[in-house]
């Protein structure tokens, strides 16, 4: 008896810790979506109605190319399509020709998207904020003499080895009526961010897939978003 | 989790056959507890509900025949899904699934006073010492964690059975609290151990 009951006294840690040591949750790929925004608290919502949707989604880089072989261009029609009408469901106005070569809109909206393979490790919200500008004022990107400018995003943090890719995609949205530009210097060029709305996700499963998950992650930053609304 | 219980309690009963002993000045209780819990305050606003996850070891050594002293390290895990949920986190507004989870593993001196019976003793015990936590909310693709040392207060009651000579069973009930360090919460739960033992 004293030997079955030195077996137990071993064999009761062992399920215990069985039963302990596998406690994460299984996840499926759509419950990994995250929407996050951030928003200017001293901006006035109320005194902005129209917007510029700038037709062409930045693809983020660690070059500073801004061009990308690479990333998947599948969606951009259907996030640019969800993206506006999102705002003209909250009741923004849309304006979609410049008038004498500037945007005569309350805000312009700029699109950037940004894909990153990851390991299969969890990584941490310190390593992967840190580079992104999170700052009201981006700086003049001179090579987009097009009006609005586009900023240099600084590379994001390389990661080992890849298990699988993940797509970021930002909505700026950029006070127009407060744009800081010096006459004469290009440099010193400056556009407020009051907003941005960010769509976090594992890239897998089918365009169709995919597009459903935009359009309920796109959705849900404009919903959560509840001082954007009109 | 019934089916371990089962198992855990079907398994025992052979023990219930042997000779009672007594303890003896002198003599240490070596035993490991299946330790499931129920979260309660800050705890439970984290990850509510009860854990079958948990297991402790401890070793109690007799200073008189109804007094003993030992120390005790145990292991919990809470988890809750929530889903959907819009939260702040610093200036961002996140709306994802949040998976959650809280490991604690307290390290106690403890002492406990006996109430001696004919084969079963009931008993009174308190433990203090210290108490890792960590909470974790895995969202998405990345993890807020927080982890803290926390001072650790662990009064029990139980009953502790000699099954035979050599062996003994316990039934036991505790609560254990770690007080709000710095902004790191507070940490509370209640225990049910149901343990195994060699003296």
């Amino acid at each position: 008896m004293r030997k079955i009951f030195r077996n137990l006294i071993f064999v009761l840690p062992v399920l215990g810790l069985l039963i302990s040591c596998n406690p994460e949750f299984d996840a499926t790929i759509d419950e990994l979506d995250l929407a996050i925004t951030k928003y200017d608290k001293t901006q006035d919502f109320n005194s902005l109605s129209t917007f510029y949707l700038y037709d062409t989604i930045i693809y983020i880089t660690d070059d500073e190319s801004l061009i990308s072989v690479n990333v998947n261009h599948a969606q951009e029609e259907h996030i640019l399509s969800q993206v506006r009408q999102n705002l003209a469901s909250l009741g923004w106005s849309e304006v979609t020709e410049p008038s004498g070569g500037e945007i005569d809109a309350d805000v312009s909206i700029m699109l950037s998207v940004l894909e990153t393979d990851v390991s299969f490790y969890y990584y941490y919200w310190w390593d992967w904020w840190y580079w992104y500008p999170w700052d009201w004022w981006y700086p003049w990107y001179p090579t987009y003499p097009g009006y609005p400018g586009y900023p240099i995003y600084p590379g994001y943090p390389t990661y080992p080895s890849s298990g699988y890719t993940v797509g970021t995609l930002f909505i700026d949205m950029i006070n127009m009526n407060k744009v800081v530009m010096p006459q004469g210097d290009d440099t010193s060029i400056k556009l407020p961010i009051v907003w941005t709305g960010t769509v976090n996700g594992i890239l897998a499963g089918s365009d169709e897939n995919l597009a459903g998950r935009l359009t309920n992650q796109i959705g849900q930053v404009f919903e959560q978003s509840t001082y954007l609304h009109k | 989790m019934k089916k371990y219980i089962a198992i855990f309690i079907i398994s025992l009963v052979p023990f219930f056959a042997g000779a009672q002993g007594e303890n003896s000045v002198g003599e240490t209780v070596f035993m490991v507890n299946y330790l499931p819990s129920l979260s309660l305050g800050e705890t439970a606003d984290f990850t509510s509900g009860f854990s079958p996850r948990g297991i402790d070891f401890e070793a109690n050594k007799f200073i008189t025949e109804d007094l003993s002293v030992g120390f005790n390290v145990s292991w919990n895990v809470f988890r809750e899904k929530i889903s959907g949920e819009t939260f702040e986190y610093e200036d961002l507004t996140i709306t994802g699934t949040q998976f959650r989870y809280v490991n604690t593993t307290p390290l106690d001196v403890n002492v406990k006073k006996y109430f001696v019976m004919e084969g079963a003793a009931p008993y009174v015990g308190v433990g203090l010492g210290t108490m890792y936590a960590k909470q974790t909310n895995e969202i998405g693709v990345f993890s807020l964690n927080e982890d803290k040392w926390l001072f650790h207060v662990a009064p029990e009651v139980g009953i502790i059975y000699d099954a035979s000579r050599n062996n003994v069973l316990s039934f036991k009930v505790k609560y254990n609290y770690g007080p709000k360090a710095g902004d790191f919460p507070s940490v509370s739960y209640l225990s049910f151990g149901l343990g195994i033992g060699l003296k």
